[in-house]
């Protein structure tokens, strides 16, 4: 587990010199990092360090203010929206703390989701995800809908959500803040060691220092720059 | 519980609670007071409408003529002379004093002697800036006729003074006395007064549906606030409370908004409303007993649809997500539109066997179950299609829009309720149109297509008034005809001295027709069906007939106007239109209806679009967190627009269409209640109010598309 902000080997993601605020209000300064290819990174802070920012610029859902992103040497931060747009479907999966599920499609509908819009037929998807949840340990509420499952079962749903459709990227911001210590274990393993079999890149914001043991490299923030790792 | 057992918060509390609520839901609170208050002012004006109409009809029945019973030797001759001038109907009067009679008709003070004028307000400021008008109303105007002898304030009518022998001579009988008791000349129409009910429904019912959405909307974020009370120690009773306390305030001031504003506004605006010759201030009553009535039920009906509609989150201390997919009762709610329609259906066969009254009894609570039906019925058939697009679809937006639809049935199909309750009303308001232009209008129509809509008709009592007329450079033929206004005939066209040099003159086929034959024959049988009627042959001509009709056919390039006022110098009288303008007079009593009819629907579907928009933005809002989930995971914006679109139209189509066929349906029957089976129903407008129904979900998705935009940016704050 190295602190330095660059990976050792040939980069897939790269951040060069990110600004970003909202307003008077700072987030980012300047901040570059690269991401080799299969690399699980951690982004940690004191919160409104601007780990999310930055996770954001990375994914493409916010553009910097300025400095570039580029993923596999394309500049991602000069894309259009509806290019942006594709990327994240096509090369991105995403966990977020609350597992934000659609709440009428039941578990294995939502985990469906990236596969049908990669035009999957609807019965080969459904079957990939149920096969997902059976492997993440969810398949008994499957076909329940998220407001009917514990807070961990939905987290679990939304990996399998983030892994099924084999993107290069997995993007999570406080996978486990919302779930006790026991629970958040399992998603936190399931997402690091998932993501390897399948050498998946991850970039995963924590604020639980118990959870870096299973990351490659630690990148910590302060006030919106990266700073030595602790 | 340290208040002695007792359960509740303490009032004070839960009022400082309330007032918390409804600041922070400030925008909401002030948009369904709003829209609460337009539902009552068009309420109000609804009701309005027939003390005006009542009122209207009450100054005509007392200007209208009462002719002596017998011979008498004092009294008014008056003989009417309508004429229309870009449009607008002038009602003129000539009027003679016999026997120094003292008799005044309504308004008037003083009768004009032979050469002045006595006009209404509207019709003076006309005649001083318009000499066309001038020449054709000639005279000296003496005086104003006054607000009793005015329907309107836009009126265009004037008395103008003749000689006794001018109009004796005419045939008229001798007038003693004002006011008709039995006036039934442009009375309300009996189809008016049905449609009256009905087009205060099409008014009300979508402002109400409105209303309720507004006041429903945000919904989620009050249950969260209320739950979140719970947790902090309030009971389901003071919850229930709190949230029936804010919703009976929101009605208490949308009612007392919409009656001050009525209150304040109605009489001011009366004058300038753009139906007829406008409304007198003082026919406008206040409808108190409306503007009370609004206080009590409005508050009343809010607190009732709020609190249903948040007793299963409220009811929970951790509100979560409602346990969707319970049942729907769909059989017993669709029983009970399917009862409505099989009322309808069976209102004929209850004609036949108890009489009219039962059978219109019948059709009206089919009506009505009807309504009622389309209402609860909007879930049970939302979700049905919603089920069946979630059998097909694989594509995202579709998928998340029937999951939305098909868990959330009554939700996302209350939208689909005002404008269901439009399209089914709009079937019934649109038979009255076939029905209203039957009969007399229909006739007058026939006669504009025969012989051209240009031809003025009017009535002359000598042979010298038509050589006058014929002899005037822009008429190209006069034709006469005896009008009795009974039942179809035959009648014959007796023609003007130099028919010859103008036959070359006259255009359209049927002037042509008249006359080639005319020349031929010197007599044609021409039947002008059902108003012409009576054959007078040429040679009765020379005999006194106290009143011909005349058809008088302007060259092609002479401007109408000018023959009218040949005509009328002449001494033309009764109804100088021409046939297109008589068409419109004949259609007058209904033109108002019409015009109430269209104006309700266009409202209707303003608000239909209102009510969607709200009801879309409020669905968008609430699933704001999937929304941006989705866009995070690469659903681009237009699948996302496109996901809503399709949430609207799963809701809204399958209601709508039942609607439309339910709505056809009653019309038919109504139709042939009134024996005009012979009418088709208005299939085609019908049709093009689904259309703009069908239409008003695109409008209201793309009304939400730029909200839309701005909850997934991901730059704003959640
Ligand atoms: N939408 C926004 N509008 C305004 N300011 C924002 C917005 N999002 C973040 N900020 C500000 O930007 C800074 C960085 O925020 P960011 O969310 O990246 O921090 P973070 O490290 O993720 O914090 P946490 O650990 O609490 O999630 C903070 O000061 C925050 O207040
Ligand atoms: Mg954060």
């Amino acid at each position: 587990m190295s602190g330095s902000a660059d990976a050792s080997g040939p980069l897939l993601l790269e951040a060069r010199d990110l600004a970003l605020s909202y307003g008077p209000t700072v987030a980012l300064r300047g901040v570059s990092l690269g991401v080799a290819r299969g690399e699980i990174v951690a982004l940690v802070g004191p919160s409104g360090s601007g780990k999310s920012s930055l996770l954001h610029c990375l994914a493409g859902l916010v553009v910097p203010d300025s400095g570039n992103v580029f993923l596999d040497g394309t500049e991602v931060s000069r894309l259009s929206d509806d290019d942006r747009t594709r990327l994240r479907r096509d090369r991105f999966g995403f966990v977020l703390q609350f597992g934000h599920l659609v709440p009428d499609l039941t578990l294995a509908e939502n985990v469906s989701l990236p596969l049908l819009l990669r035009g999957r037929s609807r019965v080969r998807a459904l079957r990939e995800a149920h096969a997902l949840l059976d492997e993440l340990g969810v398949a008994e509420s499957a076909a329940r809908c998220p407001g009917e499952v514990s807070g961990g079962q939905q987290q679990r749903a939304a990996v399998a959500r983030a892994l099924v459709a084999g993107p290069e990227v997995v993007f999570a911001d406080e996978p486990t803040g919302a779930l006790d210590t026991a629970n958040g274990d399992v998603v936190m393993s399931l997402l690091t060691e998932r993501s390897r079999e399948r050498g998946i890149t991850v970039v995963v914001v924590t604020h639980d220092h118990s959870r870096l043991a299973a990351v490659d490299r630690v990148i910590r923030l302060v006030d919106g720059a990266t700073a030595a790792a602790a | 519980m340290s208040r002695g057992g007792r359960q509740g918060a303490p009032p004070g509390l839960l009022l400082r609670l309330a007032a918390r609520g409804l600041r922070s839901g400030a925008r909401q609170f002030v948009a369904s007071c709003i829209i609460g208050g337009l539902g009552v002012i068009v309420l109000l004006a609804g009701l309005a409408v027939l003390p005006i109409a009542t009122a209207q009809r009450d100054t005509q029945a007392a200007r209208t003529p009462q002719p002596a019973s017998a011979a008498s030797d004092s009294g008014l001759l008056l003989e009417t002379a309508t004429s229309a001038y870009r449009g607008e109907t002038i009602r003129g009067r000539e009027v003679a004093v016999v026997g120094g009679s003292e008799l005044r008709p309504p308004g008037l003070s003083e009768i004009p002697r032979p050469g002045q004028l006595v006009v209404s307000p509207a019709l003076r400021d006309l005649l001083a800036v318009d000499p066309v008008l001038r020449e054709r109303i000639p005279g000296t105007v003496v005086g104003v006729i006054a607000r009793p002898g005015l329907v309107g304030p836009r009126e265009l009518t004037y008395y103008a003074g003749v000689t006794a022998a001018e109009l004796s001579a005419d045939g008229v009988r001798v007038t003693t006395a004002f006011a008709d008791p039995e006036f039934t000349d442009l009375a309300v129409p009996s189809e008016v007064r049905m449609g009256g009910p009905f087009i205060s429904i099409t008014f009300f019912l979508p402002v109400f549906s409105l209303f309720v959405i507004v006041a429903l909307a945000g919904s989620e974020r009050r249950d969260r606030r209320l739950s979140a009370l719970r947790l902090v120690g309030l009971t389901a009773r003071d919850v229930r409370l709190l949230a029936a306390v804010e919703a009976a305030l929101m009605g208490v001031v949308a009612a007392a908004l919409g009656g001050l504003a009525f209150v304040t506004s109605a009489r001011t605006l009366a004058p300038h409303v753009p139906l007829g010759p406008g409304v007198w201030p003082t026919d406008v009553e206040i409808p108190w007993t409306g503007i009370v009535g609004a206080g009590l039920v409005l508050p009343f009906l809010s607190a009732t649809v709020v609190d249903r509609a948040g007793r299963r989150a409220r009811s929970m201390p951790t509100a979560g997500h409602a346990p969707a997919g319970t049942s729907l009762r769909a059989g017993r709610r669709l029983a009970v539109l399917a009862t409505g329609v099989v009322l309808m259906v069976a209102a004929e066969p209850t004609r036949l066997v108890l009489g009219l009254d039962p059978a219109v009894a019948v059709l009206g609570l089919g009506c009505l179950l009807t309504m009622i039906g389309l209402c609860i019925s909007a879930g049970p058939l939302a979700r049905w299609s919603a089920r069946a697009v979630n059998r097909r679809t694989s594509a995202v937006p579709g998928l998340v829009a029937a999951a939305q639809v098909g868990r959330r049935p009554d939700q996302s199909a209350r939208v689909a309720i005002g404008m269901s309750l439009l399209v089914f009303v709009s079937g019934l308001l649109l038979s009255f149109f076939p029905l209203l232009s039957s009969s007399d209008a229909e006739a007058a129509r026939d006669l504009a297509e025969r012989v051209g809509g240009r031809a003025i008709i009017a009535q002359v009592s000598s042979a010298s008034t038509v050589s006058e007329i014929a002899a005037d450079e822009g008429v190209a033929a006069v034709i006469e005809a005896h009008v009795t206004g009974e039942g179809p005939g035959r009648s014959t066209m007796l023609t003007c001295p130099g028919i010859e040099q103008v036959a070359g003159d006259c255009t359209g086929p049927a002037a042509r027709a008249v006359v080639a034959a005319l020349r031929a024959n010197q007599v044609v049988d021409f039947d002008l069906a059902p108003e012409l009627v009576a054959s007078v042959p040429l040679a009765t001509w020379s005999e006194p007939v106290s009143q011909h009709s005349i058809v008088v056919l302007p060259r092609p390039s002479v401007d109408v106007e000018a023959v009218r006022t040949a005509v009328l110098r002449a001494g033309g009288t009764g109804e100088v239109l021409t046939t297109n303008e008589r068409r419109e007079v004949r259609m007058l009593e209904t033109k108002v209806f019409r015009e109430a009819t269209l104006v309700a629907l266009v409202l209707a579907a303003l608000v239909g679009l209102a009510s969607l928009t709200a009801g879309v933005l409020d669905s968008v809002q609430r699933q704001r967190r999937s929304l941006r989930m989705l866009h995070v995971m690469g659903v681009g914006r237009r699948d996302l627009g496109g996901a809503l679109l399709r949430q609207c139209a799963l809701a809204v189509g399958p209601t709508l269409v039942v609607a439309w066929v339910s709505g056809l349906l009653a019309s038919v029957v109504f139709l042939r209640l009134n024996d005009t089976s012979t009418l088709t129903p208005p299939s085609t407008s019908v049709l093009g109010v689904l259309a703009a129904a069908a239409a008003l979900p695109l409008i209201a998705t793309a009304l939400v598309i730029p909200r839309l935009n701005r909850l997934v940016q991901l730059r704003s704050p959640e």
